[in-house]
């Protein structure tokens, strides 16, 4: 995935150039338009739809005889991807029909269980909890991961490469330990930072408390995933053009103004992605809240977050029926959003 | 989120996600806020080690042409007597196999079952888990190979919990009698004597706090079922009624089912019982510091509470657990397990023959009783014994609590399980988290999960009744 996103954080400055046109390489291409026109130079206007024609151009063997490594270069994934998503997702849109008793056996029983779902206020509360959660953990986890990527980039501060490094360390610990490691750190009374916050004189902080949780739980998941966002971030910054940046500090710009109304227009593609992984992410919250769950079960509810509701529908109560027609559903759920991200990066002028 | 964050969100990739979740949750979950290894939560029985995973084979000296059994079990120390058996019993060579504590074991284990492969012939399942491997004709009928010779050697109350009429379906093993178990000094310094009924206790309750504003007497988890559903056993107020079948009686609104939480929250409204999770360092800290000034204790309790407080070790003694009315004897189990023969098993003789001598022989229990494992036998020739009785832990000076824990063994009824424990246990976590926070009252949860239950139990096929 790490170099998926590095490809993708890079068409900002491209699309600078190249926004309503192509860069056109190839002789081929000038029979299109009936006149030759030299390589290197920008055509605009011409609509991509034309473009698919070489088919035609290339007919027979030889165009499959070009496609064949591609088929293999991309079998093991699409095998891996069948074997452990498609299979997995099939069989669970066939669990979910059907309903298992203890007595009386399993039976088919259409989209019951898809009903039992959606009028469960446990499921419902799930989905606006991790709502507002990405609401809240995803914005600024992008701003401080983008502040920090702004600040190293700009070589304003010694050691950087050395901070880079340890601002992307907790990216490396697993979500599990993590969520160890904050719940002993956390613990009402006898942790260090619900000592040090009395000492401050803020009373007794209890960060389990069911105020509280939903916040420590931002805290977390900010501490895991800023430094990942920020390397990210701070890579598509590298991309930028240097004599832009040079051209601005000539014409008197401040380094707030460059990083603000240059870098950051600039890095917008990178951003919007970003925006929507952390998104979805966020909508699958699962492994913090179950740690947490462990510690102190008193903050952590049965359906705390949608994947929770699947768990401790499907293992915790031995429902598997209702808890694949709730996975099916949050799928549901996470893929309409995918779509919608899609379709802004689409529209931004992305995946030419 | 795990790191598999950033996908386009399929099932099949949160699928691979919960399964390394359950993995790695489970353990945890099951040992969650225990800070010593011999005191797990869930009601297992002393000396749990929910971390550890990974087949820990054991007997691999067993002569070639042996018959070969698979154990399943979580409980430290039952390796020891697992080689014990191989080496006493060379035709038959038992592989120990650590396939999760608790629930994650039972989980495991319904799934190998209803795949029809994987399942162990041999398996440590707790006393409130029976019913549920019973109602789908998993366990097999040791009556058969003639473990109902053991009965004699067994606590009535462990026995009846793995019997039904004539049938055997697992072998008792340990067993977790609750009794009061305080501190002395504390009770001494504030002028109250030991409550020897509930009314006492809560008379006791008031003397202590008035005493002390910060005391306790001390900690009820609401939480926590299995303390919970011990407690209402012992009040004459279990909620469940099963006797196999598919009828289900399900009462957490009776008369008696709402004295006892009328009673508890009563406690806990006027701070006279604390709400810590039990296990927890809050839980020990209290009970070190003099905010808890008695726990209700299981008989593994001890072993663990040893280890984790320390201005008080020594001042701990053991009484029966106080009494619905004067005169009477009862008390509560909280956890204990068996071991069960998995049907399917294509050795379930030899099965039987290493389930009966595991926890009812006197070379198995050396083993099981000694240091490492710490078991509570269920086993009435060690029960009874001096050895066991006359014991003596730093904890409690030069006092007996043993003496204590086999009376109240012996003072138990059996708890008629459901078989649906484990949803009942994943829902009233959820369910009575609201006790702990203030946000509810226990009667409240109790109404909540009355229909909780009742609902699931429909769903899942049975006809219910209750109040």
């Amino acid at each position: 995935m790490g170099r998926q996103t590095i490809r993708e954080a890079r068409p900002a400055p491209a699309r600078a150039v190249g926004a309503d046109g192509h860069v056109v390489a190839t002789a081929d291409d000038a029979d299109d338009t009936g006149h030759a026109v030299p390589a290197g130079s920008v055509r605009t206007g011409r609509p991509h739809r034309t473009r698919p024609t070489r088919p035609t151009r290339r007919p027979g063997r030889k165009g499959r005889g070009r496609q064949w490594p591609g088929a293999v270069f991309i079998a093991p994934h699409m095998l891996v991807l069948a074997l452990f998503m498609v299979v997995p997702t099939i069989y669970a849109i066939y669990t979910s029909l059907y309903t298992s008793r203890l007595i009386g056996g399993t039976r088919y029983s259409g989209l019951a269980n898809y009903r039992t779902v959606l009028s469960s206020p446990e499921f419902w509360d799930g989905v606006r909890r991790v709502l507002v959660f990405a609401a809240v953990q995803v914005p600024l986890t992008i701003a401080v991961a983008f502040f920090f990527a702004a600040v190293f980039e700009a070589g304003v501060v010694r050691f950087s490469r050395f901070f880079r490094t340890v601002f992307f360390v907790p990216f490396a610990v697993p979500g599990v330990v993590a969520a160890v490691m904050w719940s002993f750190l956390l613990l009402p009374v006898f942790g260090p930072y619900s000592k040090a916050m009395s000492w401050l004189g803020f009373g007794h902080v209890d960060f389990f408390s069911s105020g509280m949780i939903l916040p420590t739980i931002v805290l977390i998941v900010l501490w895991e995933w800023t430094g990942y966002n920020m390397t990210i971030l701070y890579t598509s910054l590298k991309a930028v053009p240097r004599e832009i940046t040079e051209a601005a500090v000539v014409g008197g710009a401040s380094l707030t103004t460059i990083i603000l109304r240059i870098k950051l227009p600039m890095v917008r593609p990178t951003i919007v992605m970003l925006l929507f992984l952390n998104m979805v992410g966020a909508l699958q919250l699962f492994t913090e809240p179950s740690i947490l769950a462990a510690f102190q079960p008193q903050a952590v509810s049965y359906g705390f977050t949608p994947s929770l509701y699947v768990y401790n529908t499907a293992v915790g109560s031995g429902e598997y029926n209702l808890g694949a027609a709730a996975a099916v559903l949050l799928a549901m759920i996470i893929g309409a959003i995918s779509l919608a991200a899609f379709a802004v990066r689409r529209r931004n002028g992305e995946f030419r | 989120m795990g790191k598999s964050r950033g996908g386009t969100g399929t099932v099949g990739r949160r699928a691979i996600g919960l399964a390394a979740a359950v993995l790695a949750v489970v353990p945890l979950a099951a040992c969650g806020g225990s800070t010593s290894p011999a005191a797990a939560r869930g009601g297992s029985s002393g000396g749990t080690s929910g971390g550890s995973s990974g087949a820990a084979a054991s007997g691999a000296g067993c002569a070639a042409g042996a018959t070969p059994l698979t154990f399943w079990s979580w409980t430290t120390g039952y390796d020891l007597a697992v080689a014990e058996f191989n080496k006493t019993h060379p035709d038959v060579c038992v592989q120990l196999e650590n396939a999760g504590a608790t629930t994650a074991e039972y989980v495991k284990l319904n799934d190998a079952l209803k795949a029809h492969t994987g399942a162990p012939d041999v398996a440590t399942i707790e006393y409130f888990e029976l019913p549920s491997f019973e109602i789908t004709h998993s366990l097999v009928d040791l009556s058969q190979y003639g473990v109902g010779s053991s009965q004699k050697d067994i606590a009535p109350v462990a026995w009846s919990q793995v019997s039904q009429g004539s049938a055997v379906y697992a072998m008792p093993v340990d067993l977790g009698p609750l009794a009061l178990y305080y501190n002395e000094k504390q009770f001494t310094g504030a002028g109250v004597s030991v409550p020897t009924t509930w009314a006492q206790f809560a008379d006791a309750a008031d003397k202590l706090h008035a005493a002390d504003p910060k005391a306790a007497i001390t900690n009820f988890d609401p939480v926590d079922i299995q303390p919970v559903l011990a407690l209402m056993q012992q009040y004459n107020a279990f909620p469940f009624t099963y006797s196999g079948g598919d009828t289900l009686g399900v009462n957490f609104t009776g008369p008696a089912q709402t004295a006892f939480a009328n009673y508890w929250q009563g406690l806990i409204d006027k701070h006279e019982v604390t709400t810590a999770a039990d296990f927890s360092p809050a839980q020990w800290s209290n009970l070190d510091s003099g905010a808890n000034a008695a726990r209700l204790s299981p008989a593994w309790g001890p072993v663990g509470m040893q280890l984790s407080i320390k201005q008080t070790v020594g001042d701990w003694r053991a009484a029966p657990l106080p009494q619905l009315q004067a005169g009477q004897s009862m008390s509560g189990n909280w956890g204990g397990s068996s071991l069960a023969v998995i049907a399917g098993s294509k050795h379930a003789k030899a099965a039987a023959e290493f389930v009966q001598w595991f926890g009812g022989s006197a070379d198995a229990w050396k083993i099981l009783s000694g240091p490492v494992a710490g078991a509570f036998p269920g086993y009435l020739p060690l029960l009874n014994s001096p050895a066991l009785q006359d014991a003596t832990l730093p904890i409690s000076g030069t006092s007996k609590p043993n003496a204590v824990f086999a009376t109240a063994a012996q003072n138990m009824t059996a708890a008629q399980w459901p078989p649906i424990m484990t949803a009942a246990a994943t829902q009233w976590t959820s369910t009575f988290a609201g006790v702990t926070k203030g946000s509810e009252t226990l009667p409240q949860a109790f109404q909540t999960f009355q229909q909780q239950m009742v609902k699931y139990a429909k769903d899942q096929g049975f006809k219910v009744t209750g109040s």
